[in-house]
């Protein structure tokens, strides 16, 4: 079997690991943040 | 032979004095290093050549009348990432075993502008982040049966084990402070951006600091003034005890000797005249969204040849780390970084009335090596228990370091927090914290 195949356990930990980016993504759309602050301006922080 | 220096300071003193040559520096610290090194695991490469016609230049400057520089003389241990212009640099990982620069690193420049020796290239974890199969752990020198941790597992051990009085390491997630605290040592992140990581082969762009120990505040400051891209911000002399104040929440997922230990500091601190308080800092304990998918992403970009190349070359946390990528979108990554910006002002305003804020920097004592939870069966969420009171400030940027605690047992490590841009201020403090915690009760 290739390094790079998934073995049972591979596909359990793949499953975790990708439930764990949904949180993620999740936490990250439940955070009360300014939608429309820019992260970057450039006509004022660039030097 | 004599005794070994107390500090970096003292060694400029005796060096210049006549009474220590930086050869025989270097040559202590060789033999120091040769002796740990079995038991340890700090280094991927001693530099013994390269440190000995270092310390022969400095000899022959001082003898000329010419001043070194300020860490003249000093044999200093660098992690693996660094560039070093014909000396291996290998980031512990397989795909560049034997690969050799063409050019130093800002920051080796600046060490050998300063006077520094380079004695060795630390171990670290894979590209600063996985377990190495390719170098092996570092372990403990407090108790080599338990992990020096990391990701500067090399720099951390070694001067735990006392071999050198200060290294340089990288924290893109406690990676300084991390086994800094779980070896005993001083470990300081500064502010972002203070110290050059040109040169440095870093996963993330935005989280990554280049960061110092020291066997205590004062060898971690001195190497920061010699390596720090920008000069000082002007301060007045701290005149009195500091005020600190304990992040809300922070005894929360504290393991019992961590808990124990952080009590007893903070009645000393008190002892010795520190008012110390409490400030909350909102979300702070909502951090690890918004630093996997800024690690994962920034990673995934700036490795994405290098994984793609050598896919089955590097190590499998790697590997399983950046597959999560897939998964990611530019909305995420923005989100984080607004998220960033929020704990930044959080964290500012929690500072406006304030010296420092102060936290445990790690949850645990150092684990037995075969049951460390950031090694190769890793989960996220341990890891977010982990570093719970590091990474908030690699993903603000704010200064931060960490100095052990007075303990029986094992390391344990008091995290204090300082102003952005506010490095000198925040090491006066520490060093203040320091004396006031060696205090006899």
């Amino acid at each position: 079997m290739s390094e790079l195949e998934l073995t049972p356990e591979r596909r359990e930990e793949l499953a975790r690991d990708f439930e764990a980016v949904a949180g993620w993504k999740r936490d990250l759309a439940e955070l009360e943040l300014d939608d429309y602050d820019p992260l970057l301006t450039p006509a004022t922080d660039d030097p | 032979m004599t005794a070994p220096p107390a500090s970096i300071d003292e060694l400029g003193t005796r060096l210049r004095a006549g009474e220590v040559t930086a050869v025989s520096l270097a040559e202590e610290a060789l033999e120091a290093i040769e002796r740990a090194e079995p038991a340890i695991n700090a280094y991927i490469t001693v530099t013994a050549e390269l440190a000995l016609e270092q310390a022969a230049a400095v000899d022959a400057q001082l003898s000329r009348g010419v001043d070194p520089g300020p860490l003249a003389g000093v044999p200093i241990a660098v992690k693996d990432i660094f560039e070093t212009k014909g000396i291996r640099t290998t980031a512990a990982t397989r795909p560049l075993r034997d690969w050799i620069p063409a050019r130093d690193a800002e920051l080796i420049t600046r060490l050998r502008e300063s006077g520094a020796v380079l004695i060795g290239k630390a171990n670290l974890e894979e590209l600063a982040f996985g377990p190495s199969s390719e170098t092996g752990r570092s372990n403990n020198p407090v108790d080599p049966t338990r992990t020096a941790s990391g990701s500067s597992g090399g720099s951390g051990a070694t001067v735990g084990s006392g071999a050198v009085l200060a290294s340089i390491g990288t924290d893109a997630g406690g990676s300084v402070r991390l086994p800094a605290a779980l070896c005993g040592v001083a470990g300081l992140k500064p502010t972002f951006g203070r110290v050059s990581l040109d040169g440095a082969l870093r996963v993330t762009w935005s989280l990554e600091h280049c960061g110092m120990f020291g066997r205590g505040v004062r060898d971690a400051r001195s190497l920061f003034e010699g390596v720090a891209s920008r000069p000082p911000r002007p301060r007045a002399p701290l005149t009195g005890p500091p005020s600190i104040a304990l992040i809300e929440g922070c005894f929360d997922h504290l393991s019992s000797p961590v808990e124990s230990a952080v009590r007893d500091a903070i009645g000393r601190l008190e002892r010795s005249g520190a008012s110390v308080g409490e400030r909350s800092v909102p979300d702070v304990d909502r951090f690890l969204p918004a630093f996997m998918v800024t690690f994962v992403s920034e990673g995934a970009v700036g490795l994405h040849r290098f994984l793609t190349e050598h896919t089955l070359e590097i190590g499998p946390l790697i590997r399983r780390t950046f597959e999560l990528s897939v998964d990611l979108t530019a909305a995420d990554y923005i989100r984080a970084q607004r998220f960033r910006r929020k704990l930044r002002a959080a964290v500012d305003e929690a500072l406006s009335s304030v010296d420092v804020l102060m936290t445990a920097t790690v949850t645990e004592v150092a684990w037995e090596s075969e049951h460390d939870p950031t090694g190769e069966d890793l989960d996220w969420d341990t890891l977010g228990d982990v570093v719970r009171w590091m990474v908030p400030f690699n993903l603000t940027g704010h200064p931060a370091i960490t100095i052990p605690a007075p303990v029986d047992g094992l390391p344990v490590g008091i995290q204090l927090i300082g102003r952005l841009g506010e490095d000198e201020r925040l090491l006066d403090i520490a060093e203040w914290a320091e004396a006031a915690l060696a205090e006899a009760l």
